[in-house]
């Protein structure tokens, strides 16, 4: 059996031997190629070389075509700054006003040479390691793509306080965030990726009451999954498992879950549905290796099958020592999945 | 402490009561409070759950708002006892705080009690135990059978060898007697061919050599007798030297299967070694657990004690709580007596619409709230006063159920609506005491919603806020906190790359010789990971706006620096009279850039 059909029994929650791992390893590239993250993320073909250099030091059972996960704004026109010990961070705001959304272009983001390079990862990743290992995609969801382009408080504002703004300009805001989300996902599943993962940094019980969850990130929610033809990962990034009962009828491959997120009662509100996690990614940066061995072994025992072993969102940080990562991995080869504990 | 603690507010109240009445001509005996409002004497700033009902016009004019124009007067009369209500109320509301904090404490103490104890940690660590030392016994007894094996081997492998030895020694002896049973046979031709000689030589002499014939045939026979004899011992001994030669290769057999069997035990010695060797290891191991067992009892002993004595303070708080709520009514009353009836009244609906603004997110309320409040005339450093009280009557149980950003941003909305009303209106000299707090983004952070909920929140909590913004340097933070003589700075961070920045904003700190200015974090990285705080060596985080409000205090309370010790009155807390906020928002260090 390898890392494709793991991953896959995972998702239809069969017992596997060994448990399926797929820590999101995005920067550990640049270490790989000698980079800084400046370098590395500079040009996002290094993404594809990064990968399997991380297959060959890691034998992870995915890799991910995506280089971040804050390019998709690039398709809206802002800019990036770049960091040498840390993912890029947004460069500034294209929508500067509520007045600003109805002139909003609708962008194609495979235009974008920065998008299009990573979608000739997802060729080259898929090419290379498509009946072997799950090639994953990512995009930031409709409903939470938008507090990068106007700032968080912003968005807020919009979803909360400022009714007539609301009323205005809401429903078009909305309409082009799923325009281009969707057409995002679209296209990294067509260069090759077997799934995409959608991340709505917004949406989750750290940041909304419950009713607005409800009420306004549901729908967009169900919409992007129903409009998207592929295999679809949902990551509520955040504090999940208040939430995930409103969504558990959505039919998505896997739910990712964080380390605030205990798998236990992440099941109980999604059922028989696969998840993914969630190692707490900073502490990966100081446990030392038995310590993440252990915690890793936890959470498997805790999980049971149809749980793929991961860290919570967005990447494990370039700080995790290889070690960490080496122990993470070696957890999951070591364990059968057999019934949550 | 209550009863004390009541006899001591009463007479400085009596001391104080008098005087004023005699100002103003009030009787003082408590009718004045029935002409200015319903009566109601359940407390000028309120507690929560109760209701300000009065709607008849203010002891004071609803004319002009600022507290050193036409208000000044009242202000001076009825300032020193607000000083002291507004002390009971704080006091009152931080006993609430430590009663509602310590029932959390106590909830968690009693979870924690049942997981530790719940895994039946001494059984499994017996069994573990009992299991380890019969492996080691099984172990050492495996090791001594191979042992015992092996050297019966050794046994049979050197019979063997004699017995080899001796069956060549045999195998010579026959093939000896094969040589021997030559000789005979050769010995028997010989005397065949002498017999025959010898009758040919006695029939030549004939009848004298009669009896020399006897002895030829004799002879003869004697020598067909031998070569039958010797025929007969070569076949014998031919037949004994084909079974010798099956017998070597039987030995041959045996002495490959005996070699086998040498090197099979010498492999299960070792691997018998092996498995004494990690019982041993096993046996420290389990002992190891053994001692985290009698950890875990002692920690369940901690919790037993902690709940032990976490019941004593519920107790306590409990009636201090209930103490301070009378003084709460006596002050309040002796307020009403005082002639400030009106204002008690008003001061107490503002404070309870205000906290049914912040905790049913009603925006409308608030601002009505908010411009009847400054209307009535009412010294605005009293509505800073309730305003503060309010706001931190809804934190208090919204950081118990661990709210989404988005009830901060609702709160936020609401209390800047309010705080930017009643600010501008309070003098200046009011925030000579005031905790000062240096707010901002971490260097190239762009993440400010947090940051300016948390501003807006210690506005309303009467600290002075100087918000430098985004992206601000470590530089920059340290000369406004010195040039402000700021209590603590409160750094913003929503990426961990940008949060690294604290242990060098503390380093200049104590290069500076400021150490007393402590640095409290905020954002995701540090909710994500607690340890971080530890680790950044940040004197505390927090997770929402009033976490923030509860630390800095703590912080202030803690350097001793001026006006911050707890029971002098007029000075510091929640918008307590004297004390009150000025916020200052700018950006001199800060990035020009926008937020994300």
């Amino acid at each position: 059996m390898n890392s494709l059909e793991r991953i896959l029994e995972a998702v239809h929650m069969r017992p596997v031997d060994p448990a399926p791992v797929a820590p999101v390893l995005l920067q550990q590239g640049a270490r790989q190629l000698g980079m800084t993250l400046t370098e590395y993320f500079g040009d996002p073909a290094h993404a594809f070389e990064g990968q399997c250099r991380v297959v060959e030091r890691f034998d992870p059972d995915a890799v991910f075509a995506i280089p971040h996960v804050v390019q998709d704004v690039l398709g809206w026109g802002s800019p990036l700054t770049f960091h040498p010990d840390g993912a890029p961070s947004v460069g500034g705001m294209v929508i500067k006003r509520y007045e600003d959304i109805p002139s909003l272009p609708k962008p194609d983001p495979t235009a974008h040479p920065y998008l299009a390079k990573t979608l000739r990862n997802a060729e080259r990743l898929a090419k290379k390691y498509g009946g072997e290992k799950l090639v994953v995609g990512a995009v930031i969801g409709p409903f939470s793509l938008h507090s990068l382009l106007m700032g968080m408080g912003k968005s807020i504002g919009l979803l909360v306080e400022h009714e007539e703004a609301r009323r205005q300009f809401y429903p078009i805001l909305m309409e082009r965030m799923m325009d281009y989300t969707v057409r995002w996902a679209q296209a990294q599943l067509s260069a090759g990726c077997h799934v995409v993962v959608v991340a709505e940094g917004v949406a989750s019980a750290t940041l909304l009451r419950e009713r607005t969850f409800v009420q306004d990130a549901v729908p967009v929610i169900r919409e992007f999954v129903r409009r998207v033809n592929g295999l679809v990962a949902l990551e509520l990034v955040g504090d999940a498992s208040p939430f995930l009962k409103h969504l558990a009828d959505l039919p998505v491959a896997v739910f990712l879950i964080g380390s605030q997120d205990p798998p236990r009662e992440a099941r109980r509100s999604i059922g028989q549905q696969a998840l993914m996690g969630n190692l707490n990614n900073l502490k990966l940066i100081h446990w030392g290796p038995e310590r993440v061995e252990f915690e890793a072994r936890r959470v498997l025992a805790e999980a049971g099958p149809g749980f793929i072993l991961s860290n919570q969102g967005p990447e494990v940080p370039f700080a995790v020592p290889d070690e960490n990562i080496d122990a993470l991995i070696r957890a999951a080869r070591s364990r059968a999945q057999t019934r949550a504990a | 402490m209550p009863r004390n603690r009541r006899r001591d507010i009463t007479q400085a109240l009596a001391r104080l009561i008098p005087k004023v009445g005699a100002n103003d001509g009030d009787p003082g005996d408590g009718t004045s409070a029935s002409s200015h409002g319903n009566g109601d004497n359940t407390g000028a700033l309120g507690r929560g759950s109760r209701t300000g009902t009065s709607a008849s016009t203010g002891a004071f004019p609803s004319r002009g708002v600022r507290t050193d124009g036409p208000q000044s007067a009242d202000s001076a009369r009825f300032g020193p006892i607000f000083e002291r209500a507004h002390r009971i109320h704080q006091l009152f509301s931080l006993a609430q705080d430590a009663a509602t904090s310590n029932a959390a404490l106590l909830d968690r103490i009693h979870s924690m009690t049942s997981a530790a104890s719940g895994g039946g940690f001494a059984a499994v660590t017996q069994s573990l135990v009992g299991t380890t030392d019969r492996l080691d016994v099984h172990a050492n007894e495996t090791v001594s059978a191979i042992e015992k094996a092996l050297e019966e081997i050794r046994c049979l492998e050197s019979s063997i060898r004699d017995l080899e030895n001796a069956f060549d020694s045999l195998q010579e002896r026959v093939s000896s007697i094969q040589d021997t049973a030559v000789k005979i046979a050769d010995v028997a031709e010989m005397s065949h061919l002498l017999s025959l000689n010898a009758r040919i030589e006695a029939n030549r002499a004939g009848q004298q050599a009669a009896g020399f014939k006897v002895v030829a045939q004799e002879v003869g026979e004697l020598a067909r007798t031998t070569q039958t004899l010797s025929d007969e011992i070569d076949h014998e001994v031919s037949e004994i030297g084909e079974n010798l030669g099956a017998f070597r290769g039987l030995f041959e057999t045996n002495r490959t299967s005996l070699e086998h069997a040498g090197e099979a035990v010498s492999t299960l010695e070792e691997t018998a070694q092996g498995i004494a060797d990690d019982t041993e290891v096993l046996l420290g191991v389990t002992r190891d657990v053994e001692a985290l067992a009698h950890s875990q009892v002692s920690i369940q002993d901690g919790f037993d004690w902690l709940r032990r004595h976490g019941e004593w303070v519920e107790q306590s708080a409990a009636a201090l709580v209930d103490g301070l709520s009378g003084e709460c009514d006596a002050v309040d009353h002796a307020l009403r007596r005082a002639g400030a009836g009106q204002m008690v009244t008003d001061v107490r609906r503002f404070h309870d619409d205000m906290v049914r603004a912040l905790r049913d997110d009603l925006p409308d309320l608030g601002e009505r709230s908010v411009s009847a409040a400054v209307a009535s005339g009412h010294p605005p450093a009293v509505l800073l006063q309730a305003l503060a009280e309010a706001s931190m009557d809804v934190f208090l149980g919204q950081t118990r159920r661990d709210e989404p950003l988005e009830t901060y941003y609702r709160n936020g909305r609401i209390l800047q609506h309010a705080v930017e009303s009643i600010e501008p209106l309070v003098p200046d000299s009011f925030y000579t005491n005031a905790p000062v707090v240096v707010l901002g983004n971490a260097h190239e952070d762009y993440h400010d919603l947090g940051r300016r909920l948390v501003a807006t929140s210690m506005r309303a909590a009467g600290f002075r806020v100087i918000d430098l913004g985004l992206s601000v340097s470590n530089d920059a933070f340290v000369e406004t906190a010195i040039r402000e003589n700021a209590h603590v700075i409160g750094v913003s961070s929503l990426l961990l790359h940008t949060a690294k920045a604290i242990p060098d904003l503390k380093q200049s700190l104590v290069e500076k010789g400021r150490r007393d200015i402590g640095v409290i974090a905020g954002g995701a990285p540090f909710i994500v990971d607690p340890d971080l705080r530890r680790r950044y060596g940040a004197d505390g985080v927090g997770r929402s706006p009033y976490e923030a409000i509860r630390l800095v205090r703590h912080l202030v309370s803690r350097s001793g620096r001026s006006g911050v010790v707890a029971g002098s009155p007029g000075v510091f807390g929640r918008g307590e009279i004297g004390s009150g906020s000025r916020s200052d928002i700018r950006q001199p260090g800060g990035h020009g850039r926008e937020a994300a």
